[in-house]
C-alpha cells in the first residue's frame, strides 16, 4: 500500500513524500495532498522522492498537474532526491527539463 | 542453450494490479538473478504501463475479469505477454509520441516504446494480447 508523508516546514514550504510507489494506484491521493496544501495557502511545494522507488505515467501526470496548480497559486512545485528509476523516467519523458530535480528537500527553494 | 524461465500470473482487473504486478516481478527476478538492474527497470516500467492501460480501458466495466501476465526470461531477451478478455482497444503504437512536457496525460504508450525493443498489441479473437520484448543487456 503506497502512502504519503505531508509536512509544512517553518519556512512555509509544503513537503510531500510519496512512500514506495507513485502510480495509477496512488496518483489521485497525491493530487489530493497537493490540492490540500495549496487550498491551505501553501503553494511552494517540494516532492521528496527519496523514498519513491517507482513512478509511472499516471504519477508523472500528477506531478505536472501539481506543478501547474502550484504556479497558478503563485508558487512552484519542485522535485528533490529522485531515485534511479524516477531519474530515468524523467529523462525519457523530457520532464527533467521542466521538473529539474534538486539534490535535497532543503536545497529545493 | 538454457531453457527460458517462465512465470505466469493472474491478476484482477482492478487498478491495484498496477502495483501488484510489480510485486510479482520481484519473485521473477529472484528466480533470474542475472537479469541486469537496467533491464528489470525497463520491463517493470513497460509492464506497469500496459497493465494500467488494460485496467483503465479494456477491463473498465468488467470488475470480475482477470488479466494474465506471462514473463519469459530467455538468454537474449525478456518477453512479456499480457492478455485480457476485455473490450477491444484502438491502440496506435506506431503513432505514439511523447507529448509536450506540460501535458498531464498521454505518456503511457510512448513510455512503453521508449523502454522496450518491441511492443505489439493485437486482438486474438475475444482477447487483447500485448507482447513486450526487451533485449537483455550485460548484467
Amino acid at each position: 500500500m503506497s502512502d504519503f508523508e505531508v509536512t509544512v516546514t517553518d519556512d512555509g514550504i509544503g513537503v510531500v513524500r510519496p512512500l514506495d510507489r507513485l502510480t495509477m494506484v496512488s496518483a489521485k491521493r497525491f493530487s489530493g495532498h497537493v490540492a490540500d496544501l495549496i487550498g491551505g495557502g501553501t503553494s511552494r511545494i517540494v516532492v521528496d522522492l527519496s523514498g519513491t522507488g517507482f513512478v509511472d505515467s499516471s504519477g508523472l501526470g500528477a506531478l505536472i498537474a501539481g506543478l501547474k496548480s502550484a504556479r497558478q497559486a503563485g508558487g512552484d512545485l519542485r522535485l528533490a532526491a529522485p531515485t534511479e528509476q524516477v531519474t530515468t523516467i524523467l529523462s525519457l519523458t523530457n520532464l527533467d527539463k521542466v521538473l529539474r530535480p534538486r539534490d535535497s528537500v532543503e536545497s529545493a527553494f | 542453450m538454457e531453457p527460458a524461465l517462465v512465470r505466469s500470473m493472474r491478476l484482477p482487473g482492478r487498478v491495484e494490479s498496477v502495483d501488484a504486478v510489480a510485486a510479482e516481478l520481484v519473485a521473477v527476478w529472484q528466480a533470474a538473478p542475472d537479469v541486469s538492474a537496467r533491464d528489470r527497470l525497463r520491463v517493470e516500467t513497460a509492464l506497469v504501463e500496459v497493465v494500467g492501460n488494460v485496467v483503465e480501458h479494456a477491463l473498465v466495466g468488467a470488475p470480475d475479469a482477470d488479466l494474465e501476465v506471462r514473463v519469459s526470461v530467455e538468454a537474449a531477451a525478456v518477453v512479456v505477454d499480457v492478455t485480457d478478455p476485455g473490450a477491444p482497444l484502438e491502440v496506435d503504437l506506431a503513432g505514439a509520441v511523447m507529448p509536450p512536457a506540460d501535458a498531464v496525460g498521454g505518456r503511457g504508450l510512448a513510455l512503453v516504446l521508449a523502454v522496450v525493443d518491441e511492443a505489439v498489441y493485437r486482438r486474438d479473437g475475444a482477447v487483447n494480447h500485448w507482447t513486450l520484448r526487451c533485449e537483455r543487456s550485460e548484467p
